[in-house]
């Protein structure tokens, strides 16, 4: 899945955030009524406080952001390893599993040929003999890859292919 | 009926004022206009509740009752002789930030394009609830 960059979340949202009693506030954009010890403003664009929310790239399936901070003039996270609390080998079972019921939802689109076959007799297109065969060798590829994998983090990135037959 | 006044003559005692019975005459008949019903009319009104002002940066309560400005820059208004319950109408136009006096509530929304009606009501001795409505 593609993430959705800092660059481009600014970009279509416009991010605002204020300091209020020590507070960092954020808005989707500035508001349209903003009252603070100066009073009640309107119709305002920028100012009165308020930065722009840059939120920075991250991948989170392994990164999460930190609280909220000013850095220089604009407001900001950090991006720090996200706690994963199982162990690397119940990592890689979860992600085989993944990657089994992946398989097995794509050969159960030609299930039925083979019922067919079994019942009537009638013989399962080559191609789709062909097609199975190479799931079941992709998923047995993939797997010992994940298999082979060293690092948490490493399994969690890892990109289970998509399958088309 | 037009207000009747009293003769009270050109000095003490001159014999040219009007006579005690006319005088009572006419302050009664004074006083019953005033009493009666419909006598305070729109026109009766002090110009605070009546006419409109052009506007700099103060929103004098006492002057008028419609306050109209052309924002060409970020303004702020301030507000004087206020009362509790006055009611005031602004009438703003200009893609500028406004700022007024903190208001307790804000309904509506500012909007640069148009006209803006921005009625004040005034609850407390600094509590301003404010209501923007806009031109379409």
């Amino acid at each position: 899945m593609q993430q959705n960059t800092g660059t481009q979340f600014q970009k279509l949202y416009n991010m605002k955030g204020i300091l209020v009693n020590g507070e960092i506030k954020t808005f989707g954009k500035i508001p349209s009524v903003w009252t603070d010890e100066n009073g009640t403003h309107l119709n305002i664009k920028e100012g009165f406080g308020f930065k722009d929310v840059v939120t920075p790239t991250y991948d989170s399936r392994i990164e999460e952001l930190s609280a909220i901070k000013l850095v220089g003039d604009v407001y900001t996270y950090d991006v720090i390893d996200r706690a994963i609390p199982q162990t690397l080998a119940e990592l890689k079972t979860q992600k085989i599993s993944n990657l089994k019921h992946l398989i097995g939802s794509q050969l159960e689109k030609t299930d039925w040929f083979v019922i067919r076959q079994m019942d009537s007799g009638e013989i399962t297109p080559q191609e789709v003999i062909d097609s199975r065969a190479e799931l079941r060798t992709q998923s047995n590829t993939i797997g010992a890859e994940i298999k082979a994998l060293t690092t948490k983090k490493a399994v969690l990135t890892f990109d289970l292919p998509t399958f088309n037959i | 009926m037009a207000k009747q006044v009293i003769g009270i003559g050109t000095t003490a005692n001159d014999g040219t004022g009007d006579p005690l019975r006319t005088a009572f005459t006419k302050a009664n008949e004074n006083f019953t206009e005033v009493y009666a019903d419909g006598f305070t009319s729109y026109a009766r009104l002090a110009d605070e509740f009546k006419t409109s002002a052009a506007l700099t940066t103060e929103v004098d309560f006492s002057t008028a009752q419609v306050f109209t400005k052309t924002l060409t820059a970020a303004t702020t208004l301030t507000f004087s002789n206020t009362s509790i319950g006055m009611v005031k109408d602004l009438v703003i136009t200009g893609d500028f930030a406004l700022t007024l006096p903190a208001g307790t509530t804000v309904a509506g929304v500012y909007d640069g394009t148009v006209s803006n009606l921005i009625q004040i009501v005034v609850t407390g001795a600094t509590e301003y609830w404010y209501s923007i409505s806009k031109a379409i």
